[in-house]
């Protein structure tokens, strides 16, 4: 059948054209798309990690800032964490580095909680571990037997305290600290990611801690 | 050929590519945006985390030694950063001079590694520091 005006359709060369201009439009579509779920999933891991951060240094921080300091103490008060505390709170859980113990005496006031936000005392004091394992920063009050995760993604916990001594300020880890550190002024935690989220992303983030307190003298 | 089968004019195909590249226009520029908003965000919050950072090191150096101390021997920009040639306080116990010099240069390190574009002065106020951290056209400000 011979082709009229009414039906020819397109020629071959219009349909190459056409299917090269839709070819570069969808090419550009897709990589405008790639791009933008690239850049999604990028927020999403950053914000997922910056969260995780959040609340991991909110629960270290707290007990950290606020462990004994709503009293007076001496070089003598042992009170305030490790090693008087770990004798009441887990040796053995498996954690990957160090396992940080607080405690605040009971009489401390309200302000005093464990690290589920309540006023348990076991043997006169309130007592929290904090320890990495299984990817989580984990807690556990003395007065309780399991722990609770509170952040993922983590592969190791470590840390120093600030003590201070005649002669200055001496940093200690805190998985061995001495019988008498008990004028901590503070601590220096550091938390390892088990992958960096992103490139702006340290693999480990440490930070300073300053316990409240009243100044050493 | 009848007008029915003339095919697009030049100035339909021209109306398209207008259509075409506002719509690409306005989706750049949300992109850009959007990249900017998060940009902005990341940045405000390691600012924030340093300057904390920072007032904990500070603190630490106001429980054993004293404000007067602390202001005496914190200055900006620090005397190094340069952290092989200075004590760890790890080994032995600092005193305020020593402390302070390796608190300063590892903030420094820090603020270097997590923020290269950013600048920070201090200056001393009746008795306090004032730390000004500017950073993405955002100022932060830290009294101590």
């Amino acid at each position: 059948m011979t082709p009229t005006a009414e039906n020819q359709g397109s020629t071959l060369v219009g349909l190459l054209v056409g299917m090269a201009i839709g070819l570069l439009i969808v090419g550009l579509g897709i990589q405008s798309l790639t791009h933008v779920i690239a850049v999604s999933s990028r927020h999403a891991t950053r914000n997922e990690a910056a969260e995780s951060q959040r609340v991991a240094s909110r629960f270290l921080g707290l007990q950290a800032r606020a462990a004994g300091g709503l009293q007076p103490i001496s070089l003598s008060d042992r009170r305030l964490i490790s090693p008087d505390a770990a004798a009441l709170l887990p040796t053995d859980v498996g954690a990957a580095g160090a396992v940080l113990n607080v405690a605040h005496p009971d009489t401390a006031g309200v302000d005093a909680l464990d690290c589920l936000g309540r006023q348990k005392a076991v043997g006169g004091q309130i007592q929290s571990s904090f320890w990495v394992s299984g990817g989580s920063l984990r807690c556990r009050p003395s007065s309780e037997t399991a722990n609770q995760p509170l952040s993922n993604g983590w592969s190791n916990l470590s840390g120093e305290a600030a003590v201070a001594t005649p002669n200055g300020i001496q940093w200690v880890g805190i998985g061995t600290l001495p019988t008498n550190a008990a004028a901590v002024l503070g601590y220096r935690l550091c938390l390892t990611a088990t992958q960096s989220s992103h490139d702006d992303s340290p693999a480990q983030t440490c930070a300073d801690v300053h316990r409240n307190r009243t100044p050493w003298r | 050929m009848s007008t029915k089968q003339q095919g697009f004019a030049v100035l339909d195909a021209f109306v398209a590519m207008v259509v075409f590249a506002i719509a690409t226009a306005g989706f750049s520029t949300a992109l850009y945006q959007l990249q900017a908003s998060a940009q902005t965000q990341s940045s405000r919050r390691i600012a924030l985390s340093l300057l904390d950072d920072l007032a904990q090191r500070l603190l630490i150096h106001d429980a054993r030694f004293g404000s007067a101390s602390r202001i005496a021997q914190s200055p900006w920009p620090p005397a190094t950063r340069d952290l092989k040639g200075l004590a760890n306080c790890s080994a032995t116990p600092c005193h305020a001079a020593d402390f302070a010099a390796a608190n300063m240069a590892e903030w420094a390190t820090k603020l270097e590694e997590r923020m290269p574009t950013a600048t920070v002065s201090m200056v001393v106020v009746g008795g306090w520091q004032h730390w000004v951290l500017t950073a993405r056209n955002m100022t932060f400000e830290l009294w101590l």
